[in-house]
């Protein structure tokens, strides 16, 4: 198993490399760089600012010097925002976000398996059309529609839950919800077809003829031989989830990481475009050795093909 | 049972939402905080409070309430003393001795002197600080070679505190308006012991130190600043306990959150304007900041000035505030209403007819052999309200096909600097409130000129009249500089001024929101009904 993980690492620092080189790569072949603007620099000032940010060099030995602190953990200066690293910006946004998509994490699965597994248990019922019906507008349903809507409903017409701002727990419930919709959605309909398939193969007729109530069919033995696409699922959407939404964060005005993965790019902020690109790589590295993980956990059959 | 059960729950829960959408709001309250708190949003995060870095409206709106330069501006925009009592010109106008306040002090108590100013002012000409706003101060006597590397002697730059009370400037030529460039933000003092003792992190909350009336209590990074009287400012304390900065991207999040109550005053959304227009709590004003379309008079057929008089006179700009919503002022002129010197008999008139003329002199009858041309504006919802209308009228009243064209701002920008389109999109916000700040922007050696146009006599206009104090001189030569821009040479064609519109709590007395959309606090206080 250690040997596994150690393997898996390994895999994972050349994927790290060729992310940050195509990203290094790709953002300084768009036009326009961090220091244009309306009002133009007298090109006296250009140059010091260039020079203070090693831009006046050839950008290969840019590269270089990026790859260099890379290795050091330094993300660098941000150009947008003057005294900070993108170290401190990710050191004070990824919490934020992190906290949130776990939130939206917990929500999807518990009522996405919940629901897929109603809906499984009693196919063509109005229950399953209902689900599936809410599942197919979850996913069709954008979050600044659902976002907006919550804020309506729950902030300007009961004063239930805030509308905006992150000084509690009552502020993370609406953006929570709303971010937790379109995975909830994906993992009822995922949860629904996986088990309906299970609950017709031989195990399952064997247990319900060995006289098990179907309650426990359904939840121990088929619940946890369908979950399977449910946890390939679950990889990268925590990785997505967790450094955060750029919509959800918009609407809510929460101080997450997900508003620069746009904002960075818009400002040509290259550090941080980096950096965040580089944490939500590392991310899905993680999540994906986790997921694999998890598979040897629940499925012997994986189990045998690792060894 | 369960069966039963479930569909209870679904029809309790249909209910209860249905209920839930047809209750009223709760009438908000003024806060009843002791101290008396003051909630507002800023509609990103400071990128720097730094002042001599800043250059970004959002991080102004800060420092404007933490600091105090020598000069700040009265109600009309008119430079008057702040930190300097007063201030003497020299004959010729080019030595400038400002008189600093006795009782002017830090927020840790030490006195505000001339060498923090001295300090300052070097530290942001200094190229290794790389300062963008460092050409604020190039008239001052050896600032732009030493900005620029040529000197590295900080003490050739003619900037000097001759004691603790008394700051020299000299300059390499007479400029009148020095004074307002004084309140300028990049310009404030700065303490040299704090900035070298913290190094970058001088401006967090626990480092810094300000002399205006607040001072930075806490920064909780991309989401609030919060901000305390400075017990030691010289001026009347102020009344507000405590102001609180919301950084809120969404300007319709923070009109959610205005109307539940959790703010004070929010900007307001275009789409909101007209549901608040004639409420109490609804403010409007115009900004100096000028929206306009300029030619590229290196390409054909904008190098007729002809053609380019005839595409002006084709505008109806009435038609931009029925489409905007927000109340902008149709502008023929450059220099807007509120700033000196402004005269709106200046530009060309909206006249169809002898649009068509002057495109028929030019060798374009009825628009016939006119070659296609292509109008390029960067990426924005108002950006291309304004573009499809201008197209619309081109073709309605000059019988020509624009093309239109779109580009995000970075890419936009890039195109502007390195070749730009016959007809492009601008703006042009003030930084200081005189004409110079908007009219040097067309003079030939100026980076802002992305038309490449030159006229000498303008450009000999622009100077003679920054150097005048005699204000009737003034006035004329702004007037003739603006005819030749406008209306001989037609280098540009300014289209609206832009307004600014809040809405701001009825118990709330004394903010001041000027035309620069500097919110000053100072003087705020919430009377509760």
């Amino acid at each position: 198993m250690i040997r596994f993980i150690i393997r898996r690492l390994a895999w994972g620092i050349p994927v790290l490399w060729l992310v940050a080189t195509a990203t290094f790569v790709l953002m300084h072949l768009v036009p326009g760089g961090p220091f244009d603007q309306e009002k133009p620099l007298p090109p006296e000032i250009k140059a010091n600012v260039d020079a203070k940010y090693h831009l006046d060099q050839p950008v290969l030995t840019q590269y270089l010097y990026y790859l260099e602190d890379l290795l050091r953990g330094d993300f660098g200066p941000s150009y947008k925002y003057i005294g900070r690293s993108v170290n401190d910006i990710i050191r004070d946004t990824f919490p934020v976000s992190m906290q949130l998509g776990l939130w939206a994490v917990l929500i999807s699965v518990i009522v996405g398996v919940g629901a897929g597994t109603l809906a499984a248990a009693r196919p063509r019922s109005w229950l399953d059309h209902a689900g599936m019906l809410l599942a197919m507008a979850g996913i069709s349903f954008p979050s600044f529609v659902l976002g907006t809507f919550l804020i309506m409903i729950f902030s300007y017409r009961v004063h239930l839950f805030p509308a905006a701002l992150w000084e509690g727990w009552r502020y993370g419930v609406l953006p929570a919800v709303t971010l937790a919709l379109l995975p909830t959605a994906y993992i009822a309909r995922l949860t629904r077809s996986s088990m309906l398939e299970v609950l017709h193969q031989d195990f399952i007729r064997t247990a319900r003829a060995k006289g098990l109530s179907e309650r426990q069919a359904l939840l121990k033995h088929a619940l946890k031989n369908s979950i399977t696409p449910v946890v390939s699922f679950l990889g990268p959407l925590t990785a997505t989830l967790v450094t955060g939404s750029f919509v959800v964060e918009f609407i809510f005005s929460i101080p997450g990481m997900g508003r620069h993965f746009i904002t960075a790019v818009t400002n040509r902020d290259y550090p941080l475009i980096m950096g965040v690109t580089l944490v939500y790589a590392v991310l899905i590295v993680a999540a994906n050795i986790v997921v694999d993980l998890v598979y040897n956990w629940i499925d012997p059959r994986m189990r045998i093909k690792n060894n | 049972m369960n069966r039963i059960v479930i569909r209870w729950a679904v029809i309790a829960g249909l209910v209860l939402g249905l209920a839930v959408l047809f209750i009223r709001p709760a009438v908000n309250a003024p806060p009843t905080s002791d101290p008396p708190a003051f909630r507002m949003t800023l509609s990103n995060e400071p990128p720097t409070l730094d002042w001599n870095l800043a250059t970004d409206s959002v991080s102004f709106t800060v420092l404007i309430n933490l600091m105090e330069g020598l000069t700040e501006y009265d109600e009309q925009l008119r430079p008057r003393p702040a930190a300097a009592r007063s201030w003497d010109v020299s004959r010729d106008g080019r030595v400038y001795l400002f008189h600093l306040r006795e009782d002017a002090r830090w927020s840790d108590g030490k006195p505000v002197t001339a060498g923090e100013f001295e300090y300052s002012w070097k530290r942001l000409l200094n190229p290794k600080t790389a300062a963008e706003y460092a050409y604020f101060l190039y008239d001052i006597e050896g600032a732009e070679d030493y900005n620029t590397g040529k000197v590295s002697d900080p003490d050739s730059v003619g900037v000097r505190a001759l004691d603790d009370r008394t700051l020299e400037v000299r300059l390499r030529k007479p400029i009148v308006f020095f004074p307002s460039i004084a309140t300028f933000m990049v310009t404030f003092p700065m303490r040299r012991d704090i900035v070298e003792k913290f190094g970058e992190r001088w401006t967090e909350p626990e480092n810094i130190v300000t002399n205006g009336p607040f001072m930075l209590d806490e920064w909780r990074h991309e989401y609030k600043l919060t901000l305390r009287p400075n017990p030691y400012y010289f001026g009347p304390l102020p009344a507000l306990g405590k102001v609180t900065m919301f950084v809120v991207n969404e300007s319709t999040t923070a009109l959610t959150l205005y109307e539940t109550g959790d703010l004070e005053m929010a900007n307001l959304p275009p789409e909101a304007i007209a549901a608040y227009r004639g409420n109490p709590d609804y403010f409007t004003a115009p900004l100096l900041r000028g929206y306009y379309y300029g030619f590229n008079v290196l390409k054909p057929p904008f190098t007729d000035p002809r053609v380019r008089r005839a595409f002006s006179m084709a505008i109806d700009r009435r038609e931009f505030p029925a489409i905007l919503k927000r109340g902008e002022i149709p502008s023929s002129f450059w220099i807007p209403p509120g700033m000196p010197y402004h005269n709106s008999a200046i530009g060309l008139p909206f006249d169809p007819g002898a649009a068509r003329k002057l495109l028929a002199e030019a060798g374009y009858p009825g628009g016939h052999g006119f070659p296609t041309v292509t109008a390029v504006f960067n990426t924005g919802p108002e950006n291309s309200l304004i573009a499809e209308n201008l197209q619309a009228q081109w073709k309605r009243n000059l019988g020509l096909e624009v093309l239109l064209d779109n580009q995000e701002w970075k890419v936009y920008l890039n195109r502007l600097l390195t070749d730009p389109p016959p007809l492009f999109r601008l703006g042009w916000g003030a930084d200081y409130p005189d004409p110079d700040n908007f009219m040097n922007l067309f003079t030939s050696t100026s980076g802002n000129n992305r038309g490449r146009w030159k006229n000498d006599r303008y450009d000999r206009l622009i100077r003679s009249a920054a150097a005048d104090p005699d204000p009737a001189r003034r006035q004329a030569g702004y007037d003739e500089a603006q005819r030749i821009l406008l209306e001989t040479d037609a280098a540009i064609m300014p289209l609206f001024v832009a307004t600014q519109n809040w809405v701001v709590k009825p118990y709330v007395r004394g903010l001041q929101i000027n035309a620069l959309e500097l919110l000053t606090l100072k003087a705020v206080r919430l009377e509760k009904p």
